[in-house]
């Protein structure tokens, strides 16, 4: 294997030296109103309609033939850029793209890449513009919701940010918010995702032919890349919602060389209900909260070197005090005796993600990007009681603090390289390292007692200890990679590279070489046809009991006897583009395997006093295939797309529904999502999203019959000697109702003197459908003629009904 | 502006006063009912059996226990008694009791459903409780211990743990009253934490199944700890005092041990509703090996010894 890599760096640095009478052009792309790098600009070569993209700084390098071309610049929402150049040597050209004016009209955008350009299959990019335009759920802008929205991607459960990609699980996506993983994206029980949209600049995922740079989950790659501020003048924009407002400010520190941006965000709910909860709760204190704040500076060096800090911190808190005393009640009137008891209880979660990235140019054809990060996430719940209690001279007083909390905390560092020697080549190459700590779970308990007995003899108990139920573990994880983007010939355009894994467990250490390929064939210029095949490992678990994305699920690693989950997808696409490029649409196909899966034992919760390590199922398979449409309109008055999945995936544990295949949780067969917004004039705009999708699955029973208590048998049936036993005949049985909903937005919007103020109205499930969320079989019992008569029926229960949100938005 | 903050209001609360709980038809393929055996039978007393029928998960009815069945006993595959139904405690009893080093099936016959024949089973071997620690007066703060030891024979073997407390009390009339109750307890023995406790509604223990993973073959020494005067307990007066206890220590077979286990857990975990676990289902004595299931039920055999703590 070594040997083949030596071979293949050497053979691109020869590529190079033969490049004879070439020069190449380079430089970065930014912004002109903002100074914002931007990314996947189109640098094309107008004479042999050759070209390249800009990389996820704004770098672009071109390496073309002595003598007059022609460049164009181009970019959706921007003017093109055009260059005519005599090129008689290495060329540095920085280029800032105006934002276009017709920004809002039908234009026809002739060499930018489209889907049936790009190489890479499986992939969506979704302009945090239009997600601003998609109605949101309490007028709170959510970009993972707008990300289920995608074919291929799939909703956990009614309102949550959760979202399953191509048949896998939760915990299979990897979440990286510039550049760093964050392991719990959601706020509010799920209910909303840690991104405030108004700090970020752009959203990537890849659902499936993943290339080599990538690595460490088996189902998708989200990356969220914020802002970077704007290096020209100051400008802020916020909101006041019905559960959170939000305020950012960006703007240069030394104009054209070092920017920022403070984004932060908190609900106020506890806030504003506390009275209520107050009268409600006998004057204690209740409610509960989340924040978060991203923040970035950006300095340019010099121009072959940049410099960005970045950082996000944000927390869930709900709380809860109780302060009884017993000299309060007007019913107390016994003298000798008195009680007084306080309580404060907090569940608190949260996640501090940092990432410090240096950018090089080793050369117009070298770029490097070295990032240092730090991630942790942590959920505690804790409780704090003390009691005092007084009978006649005797007295027991009692303190006692218990902490819960379970996390995971990664110490990180990576260089990638850039490495663009002539238009057919692209190559990336690097080496990524984490350094992983988990703690599974873990109680402390501290307990005082006092007493004093009648004889005033005073006796103390202290028990002061921690409950470390899974031992804290700590993990190597690295990775080395190299790609190219091969050009073959003008039709053929070929992304090879491998992916070498190393994970150190505790003395046990797995390593994998991970292929990955994915090649495109354009048939004409409108048609093209793809394919890819990607090998994945991934060196950690999530253990959760739901779907819901709650902040007591807990992250492990692979271990000796749990080893690391596999997958192989291949996946086929066909590409069109029509109307001039105004509307692309993709056909793809996939087929995914799964190995090493792990699953709670049924009937396990999270949280007890057991090591994660008993409570698991492991070495599950997994297999999910299907075809999905997608049909996107990018520019143009009216934007925005329509996708519909046709999919099915399954799992298999030997412990679990009698060692057989069962349809996972989200097997869902149809999923259709339409999404539309339209821009009427600079005043007034609508969105509006329709979403449709198979009923989820649930366990559900077919039969009940008696047991006789244990040991029972020994003096007949009496009315407590019976247990009433469910019969589930296999796991995932049942299929709820299907789901749909309908989302409206309208937004109005008016320029004032200090800026612009907008509106938004909007209201989701706007024809109050009642989607499931879950299914119970509930028994409500009625005494008729002195006997218990029983009224069994099956509840579904729903959790959003139409609900209206106003918002007022302001950008100065 | 001001027309549709107005919509705006009436529709929030017209969607606050929603039911959000909807009764629904579930389209789940028809319930075939099918018989349900207990048969949980002691070492040393004669064969019972409870037969029922299972039914629709959204029946009203009750559960009904058939008297009109055919229930056959079978010792090493031959035919040996008809059981009869007693009418005052709606079991199926044969006037031969349990032995060990023999196999036993039983064949149930009725009118409504198909035959159904178990497995052959017999008895585990027999446990006895060879020493035992005295019972001590009670602590300051209730806890109070006790030890005991049995042999565990070679080879995977399960085991039902109860105790039992007798104590006496002064009634209203000024009269002593004996009285007993199943006794709340815990161990910080690894066999006995792991393994499945059933609650009996209370907060206390009151029965453990373990297994002999951890000891097995040899002579396993266990420690309890247990709630001396029982205020968690309605049937306790209060000032009284525990009198004596029963160690009640169980062999029972693997289909014994793993039907009770799964259905405290699936008692004690609950359905699959939003916040629940994945459910589970209860271990079947009538499955056959290729997944069908003829019948619901348990057909097994336990051994019990009994001793008694006195101070």
């Amino acid at each position: 294997m070594k040997k083949y890599l030596i071979t293949l760096i050497f053979s691109f640095f020869f590529i190079d030296l033969i490049a004879q009478q070439k020069h190449t052009i380079s430089g970065f792309v930014v912004d002109k109103e903002t100074g914002e790098s931007l990314i996947g600009v189109n640098v094309i070569w107008k004479d042999q309609f050759q070209g390249t993209t800009t990389n996820a700084f704004g770098f672009y390098s071109i390496t073309l033939p002595e003598g007059n071309v022609n460049i164009d610049f181009s970019y959706i929402g921007f003017d093109i850029y055009a260059e005519s150049i005599s090129l008689t040597e290495d060329l540095t050209l920085n280029i800032e793209l105006a934002p276009s004016a017709q920004n809002i009209q039908e234009v026809i955008v002739v060499g930018e890449e489209t889907v049936v350009d790009r190489t890479q299959s499986s992939l969506v990019e979704v302009p945090v513009e239009q997600i601003k335009t998609i109605p949101a759920f309490l007028g709170e802008v959510d970009v993972l919701k707008a990300i289920q929205l995608l074919p291929g991607v799939q909703s956990g459960g009614e309102g949550t940010s959760g979202f399953y990609v191509r048949g896998g699980g939760p915990d299979q996506n990897l979440i990286l918010l510039d550049g760093v993983p964050v392991y719990n994206a959601s706020h509010l029980f799920g209910f909303f995702s840690v991104f405030n949209a108004d700090a970020i600049k752009n959203v990537r995922l890849t659902k499936g032919g993943f290339p080599s740079r990538f690595g460490g989950r088996l189902s998708s790659v989200l990356e969220i890349d914020m802002k970077e501020g704007n290096m020209k003048k100051f400008q802020g924009e916020g909101s006041v919602g019905l559960i959170s407002s939000k305020l950012s400010i960006e703007g240069p520190i030394l104009k054209d060389k070092t920017s920022f941006i403070v984004s932060a965000r908190r609900t106020y709910i506890d806030i504003l209900a506390q009275p209520f909860i107050r009268k409600t709760n006998n004057g204690n204190p209740a409610g509960y909260f989340f924040y978060d704040i991203n923040a970035k500076i950006n300095h340019k060096i010099s121009d072959r070197d940049r410099l960005y800090l970045s950082l996000y911190s944000g927390k869930d808190r709900f709380y809860l005090s109780e302060d009884y005393n017993s000299n309060d009640q007007k019913t107390t009137s016994d003298e000798n005796f008195s009680y007084r008891n306080e309580a404060d209880f907090g569940l608190e979660w949260g996640n501090l993600t940092s990432a410090l990235r240096w950018n090089h140019l080793f050369s117009n054809k070298l770029f490097s990007n070295t990032t240092l990060t730090f991630t942790k996430y942590q959920f505690q719940t804790d409780l704090t009681s003390s009691t005092f209690q007084r009978f006649q001279n005797m007295v027991s007083q009692d303190s006692l603090q218990f902490v819960y909390y379970s996390g995971i905390e990664d110490v990180g560092a990576k260089i990638d390289f850039d490495y663009i020697p002539n238009p057919n080549h692209y190559i990336r190459f690097g080496v990524n390292y984490i350094y992983h700590s988990f703690y599974p779970g873990a109680i402390n308990l501290f307990e005082r007692n006092v007493d004093i007995d009648s004889l005033q003899n005073q006796t103390t108990t202290i028990l002061d200890t921690s409950f470390v139920f899974s031992e804290r573990l700590y993990n190597n994880d690295s990775f080395l990679f190299i790609e190219d983007d091969i050009k073959v010939n003008d039709r053929l355009k070929i992304n090879a590279g491998i992916h070498l894994a190393y994970f150190n467990t505790n003395g046990t250490a797995y390593t994998d070489v991970q292929p990955r390929i994915s090649s495109r064939y354009i048939i004409n210029k409108d048609w093209s046809v793809k394919a890819s095949y990607a090998q994945m490992q991934q060196h950690i678990h999530l253990l959760s009991n739901t779907s819901v994305g709650l902040p007591i699920d807990i992250w492990v690693p692979s271990t000796d006897s749990v080893p690391p989950q596999q997958s192989r997808q291949l996946a086929c696409s066909v590409n069109h583009n029509f109307k001039n490029g105004l509307f692309e649409i993709s056909l793809e196909g996939y087929y995914k395997s799964m190995d090493n899966l792990i699953s709670l034992k049924p009937g396990t919760d999270i949280i007890d006093f057991q090591d994660w390590r008993d409570k698991i199922e492991i070495a599950g398979q997994g297999r999910s295939y299907g075809i999905e449409l997608f049909l996107q309109k990018k520019k143009g008055k009216t934007t925005g797309w329509f996708g519909y999945t046709l999919a099915f995936s399954e799992r298999q544990f030997d412990n679990i529904n009698f060692g057989k295949w069962y349809p996972y949780k989200y097997d869902r067969r149809h999923d259709i999502s339409v999404v539309a917004s339209h821009k009427f004039n600079d005043k007034f705009d609508i969105g509006m999203t329709w979403v449709f999708g198979t009923g989820n699955n649930i366990t559900l029973e077919t039969a009940r019959f008696p047991s006789i208590n244990l040991g029972g048998n020994i003096n007949g049936i009496t009315e407590n000697s019976i247990n009433e036993i469910e019969y589930y005949p296999s796991r995932n049985n049942y299929r709820m109702a299907s789901y749909h909903r309908l989302d409206l937005g309208l937004n109005f919007h008016k320029q004032k003197k200090w800026g612009e103020r907008t509106w938004s109205i909007g209201a989701y499930n706007v024809y109050n459908r009642k989607n499931p969320f879950y299914i119970r079989i509930d028994n409500e019992t009625t005494i008729v003629n002195n006997q218990l008569v029983n009224n069994k029926q099956a509840k579904q229960v729903s959790l959003f009904p139409i609900i209206p949100s106003i918002t007022y938005k302001f950008k100065f | 502006m001001k027309k549709l903050i107005s919509i705006f209001s009436i529709i929030l609360f017209l969607a606050s006063c929603d039911d959000l709980q909807t009764v629904i038809d579930i389209d789940l393929p028809p319930h075939e009912s099918k018989l349900v055996i207990n048969s949980s039978n002691q070492f040393g007393k004669p064969f019972r059996a409870y037969i029922s029928h299972s039914i629709d998960p959204l029946s009203n009815d009750n559960f009904e226990f058939y008297s009109n069945a055919s229930v056959t006993l079978f010792e090493n595959d031959m035919l040996i008694d008809t059981l009869s139904f007693i009418d005052s405690s709606y079991f199926y009893q044969s006037n031969i009791s349990v032995d060990i080093n023999k196999t036993y099936a039983i064949e149930v016959n009725h009118p409504s459903h198909l035959l159904i024949k178990s497995k052959n089973i017999s008895a585990p071997d027999p446990v006895e409780i060879s020493t035992a620690s005295n019972l001590t007066s009670s602590s300051a703060d209730g806890v109070n211990s006790l030890e005991f030891s049995f042999n565990d024979p070679i080879g995977p073997n399960y085991y039902l743990l109860k105790l039992k407390a007798f104590f006496s009390y002064e009634n209203f009339d000024g009269q002593i009253q004996n009285d007993s109750y199943g006794l709340g307890f815990d161990s910080s023995d690894p066999s006995i934490s792991n393994g499945s406790f059933e609650f009996d509604d209370e907060f206390s223990a009151k029965k453990v199944l373990f297994d002999d993973v951890l000891f097995n073959g040899e002579t396993k020494r266990l420690q309890l700890e247990y709630i001396s005067f029982g205020y968690y307990d309605d049937v306790v007066r209060e000032g009284s005092k525990i009198d004596s206890i029963s160690i009640i220590l169980c062999s029972v077979d693997y289909d014994f041990y793993q039907y009770h286990k799964t259905r405290i857990q699936q008692k004690q975990t609950g359905g699959g509703a939003i916040f629940g676990t994945e459910p589970v289902n209860v271990y079947n004595s009538f499955d056959n090996d290729d997944g069908s299931i003829p019948a619901y039920g348990l057909f097994s055999i336990i051994s019990k010894d009994t001793l008694v703590l006195k101070p």
